[in-house]
Parts: structure tokens; sequence; C-alpha cells
């Protein structure tokens, strides 16, 4: 019985893309660097007419698709077009090259692991349906395309690699205000920035959010998003291990040292005089895990009337566990609706409900 | 957060620490039964094998509510992921039994 290879063991003969799908795959479980993702960006609602597309912003999004295509090709060349899973894997494959290897820095750069001949999959779903590859691939080629760099745990030892990492990630992108998001997925104006919009997002709402990411950024002069578990920062501190461990919160070693696992209310207060601030849910919950009203009142409306409570505004976006998107279930849709969030923040795309 | 965690705290650790991709990961699963007329089973368990299971049931469950209590005195019923986490620490310590009863047959060989 052979092991598997990891992705610190990849061999001449692992195709580029395989790799870039496992380096995604070896940041994300690190539980400290920033991990790329790229979302097909929803567009104004039908019947308003947009601003136009900036000719960068389209040039940027031809590229991408191109690059998705091939990737696609390489990746995932018998897979279904609907399968947003591997719709995810594809498009994290393209981020982590785009973002951590600089295989932007040229299209034909990223084109050589190309397989010749297969096919990359057409439409077999209603136009409608936004969950297929080809329709991010279409919206991509639009200039409907948003980067971003996630991160989870922020521990205090790589306050120096988190600082490097953002300030290069800043320099290249636009990092865009919930205002400038509204704006464009309304069909408004385009931020008049040449470089490519994106977000800085830290999940979760844990204590290093307030004492290690936002003063980095802040250092930095970034508008970041934090996405906070409402009920994660409601849990007494004695309690906030087990509340993680028993919703899917992950922890590395630094976070236990602390007096706190989770943010304080008075601290994500603070961080929204600068940043935004969204809910992730109250307890980290995915669509499966609300099936009932009083479900979606806990995790969806009340999050929302909390940080409206709290910030005097409604929040820019939500954001379900596991990166959900709109389309998996009409209830929950209306619930994000009803809530009045603006934008559902998935791991694919970003919407207006 | 700070010193010796709490027990039941620790076997939660560990039984979450183990690594998905390489390691077995104990679990006890409730058996429910949501049909309205169950059928009658094929074979009728024996009363000595019904009081066993019924002792092994009680004891688990005793088990549940000890690390329940512990860990999660004022947890909502409803919250699935707070009953995952207790059922995750009483099946690892479960496990850790088993592991000792192979252990001592491998020392009898």
């Amino acid at each position: 019985m052979t092991t598997a290879t990891s992705s610190s063991t990849a061999t001449t003969s692992t195709p580029p893309a395989l790799q870039r799908l496992r380096a995604f795959h070896a940041r994300a479980a690190a539980r400290g660097p920033g991990v790329a993702a790229l979302l097909a960006l929803g567009g104004p609602p039908t019947g308003v007419a947009a601003e136009p597309v900036p000719a960068a912003v389209l040039a940027d999004g031809a590229r991408l698709a191109a690059r998705a295509r091939a990737e696609w090709r390489a990746l995932a060349s018998g897979q279904r077009d609907d399968d947003l899973g591997v719709t995810t894997s594809v498009l994290h494959a393209l981020a982590h090259g785009e973002v951590h290897e600089g295989v932007h820095e040229g299209v034909h750069g990223g084109m050589h692991d190309v397989v010749q001949g297969s096919a990359v999959p057409g439409p077999r779903r209603p136009a409608h349906d936004d969950r297929t590859f080809s329709a991010h691939v279409a919206a991509f080629e639009r200039g409907r395309v948003l980067r971003v760099l996630n991160f989870h745990n922020t521990p205090p030892s790589r306050r120096e690699a988190l600082r490097a990492e953002l300030a290069a990630f800043s320099a290249r992108h636009r990092l865009w205000t919930p205002a400038e998001l509204a704006a464009v997925t309304a069909g408004g104006a385009w931020p008049d920035d040449p470089r490519p919009g994106a977000l800085v997002v830290f999940y979760e709402g844990y204590a290093t959010s307030a004492s290690v990411a936002a003063p980095v950024c802040d250092e930095l002069g970034i508008s970041a998003w934090f996405a906070v578990c409402t009920g994660f920062v409601d849990a007494p501190a004695a309690e906030q291990e087990l509340f993680a461990r028993s919703h899917s919160i992950g922890l590395v070693a630094e976070d236990l040292a602390g007096p706190r696992l989770a943010m304080t209310w008075d601290e994500v207060a603070d961080l929204a005089e600068r940043h935004a601030v969204l809910p992730h849910t109250a307890s980290h919950a995915g669509i499966e895990e609300t099936p009932t009203d009083e479900d979606l009142q806990r995790e969806v409306l009340d999050p929302a009337q909390r940080l409206r409570a709290l910030t005097g505004a409604t929040p820019a976006a939500f954001a379900w566990l596991h990166g959900s998107g709109p389309g998996m279930s009409a209830r929950h849709d209306d619930a994000v609706r009803a809530a009045g969030y603006p934008h559902l923040l998935s791991a694919t795309r970003v919407t207006r409900p | 957060m700070t010193g010796s965690p709490h027990a039941h705290v620790a076997l939660l650790r560990e039984a979450q620490d183990r690594a998905l991709e390489a390691e077995g990961i104990p679990m006890v699963l409730a058996l429910l039964d949501h049909r309205a007329t169950p059928d009658a089973p094929a074979v009728a368990p024996t009363v000595e094998q019904e009081d066993g299971a019924r002792a092994e049931g009680e004891r688990l469950a005793a088990a549940l509510d000890e690390v329940r209590e512990a860990l999660l005195p004022g947890h909502r019923g409803s919250d699935l992921g707070a009953t995952t986490a207790a059922l995750q620490a009483v099946s690892y310590a479960d496990f850790g039994r088993v592991l000792d009863a192979s252990e001592r047959l491998g020392a009898q060989r």
C-alpha cells in the first residue's frame, strides 16, 4: 500500500495545476497564512442599466477566464460543469497561482499545463443557474470578478508574516470598502483604480482578529472585512473553547494561551469604526444546520440585528459556514434577504440576495 | 484558559486532534427507528442480550451526561454541534477502553 503524496513532496511529474491545488490546501491547513479565492461578482438587478465596465477590468476578467478554462482542462476535464465542488477546487488552484505564485504575471506563464484537446464544459443547466463552472467563467469574462484573501487564525507569532503578506497584497489590489462593493453590484461606477478589486477577510471573530489582525491592518492603512460568529463572541470565556470545538472553529496552540478565544463586543464595535464587520452566522452554522425557523432566526436574522444595534448600520454582507451560496434553499435565501444583508459572500461568488 | 485544562476539555482536545486523513475517528451513534410500525426483528434478542445492550447504553448515556454537564452546562439542547462534541469525547474515552482491552489481549499472547 502506498501513501499519499503531500504537497511538500510533489514530484516534477505532478501537473502544475494540481501542485497549485495542493499548495492551496496546505496553506488552508496551516491555519495562519492567507488563502486566496476568486469570486464571481454578481451583477446589478435585472432591468438596471449598469455603468460600463472599465477596459482594464474586462481585460483582467478575460485573462482570468482563459486561465480558469486552462485550469479546468488540466484538473477536471472529465467532471460535470454543475459540480460546484469541482468548480471550487479549480478556482482554488487558479486563485493560488494568481495571488501566491505570481502566475498572473503573464497568461502564457499559466498555460503550459493545458491538456490539449480536452473539453471545457459547456452549460448543461439553465442559463439563470450561476452555480456552474461555465457561469463563473462567463462572469469573469464580463469583468465580474473579485479577489479575496481569506484568513482564519492570526496568531501573534505570525504578526510579521501577516504584515508582509498584507502589504504585498494591498500593493497589488484595490481593497474595496462595503460602499464600493455595493456600487459595483448595483450597476454603479467601479472604483477609479487600475488595480484589481479585492477583499481581505478575517473569519470567525477570534480574539487575535482584534489583537493581531486589526492592528496590522491599521498600521498598513488597510480596510478589512471581519466575518464574526456572533455566538462565539457571546460565549463566556470559559466556554469559548468548547464553543469553538463544537462549531468547527479551528484552533491553534497559541489561541489556547490567551484568556479568551473570541473578541469582546467592545472590540467588535471598535473594529467596526474602521473596518467592515459582518455576521458569519451565530454558531458557525451551515445551511444543513439550520432547518427550522428558530434556527434561521438565531443564525441569520438575530446576528444582523445585533450588529445593526452595535454599529448603527446594516452589515455589508453575510456568510454561511462552508461558503454556501444562493440557490441551495429558497427558505435560506429568503432569510438572508429578510435580514437585509446587501450581499451574500460565498466560496465562489458574491451576490445580491 | 491557562494552566492545566479540565480533564474533559483535555479529552475533547485529544479526540478532535486526531488526524482525519490518517487515523481512525471513533464515534458512538444513537440507533433510532423513525418508522411508525417497525418490523419485528427476524431473530429476537435474548433477555441476556437485551440486558447487556441496555446496560451498555446506560453506561454511555451516563458518560454523555457527565461530559455534557462538565463541558457545556448551559448548552442549548438543539445545538447539534455541542451534542456532537460531547459524543466525540465520550466516544474517544470508550475507544480508549477498547484499546486497553486489545493491549491486554496482546500481552496475553
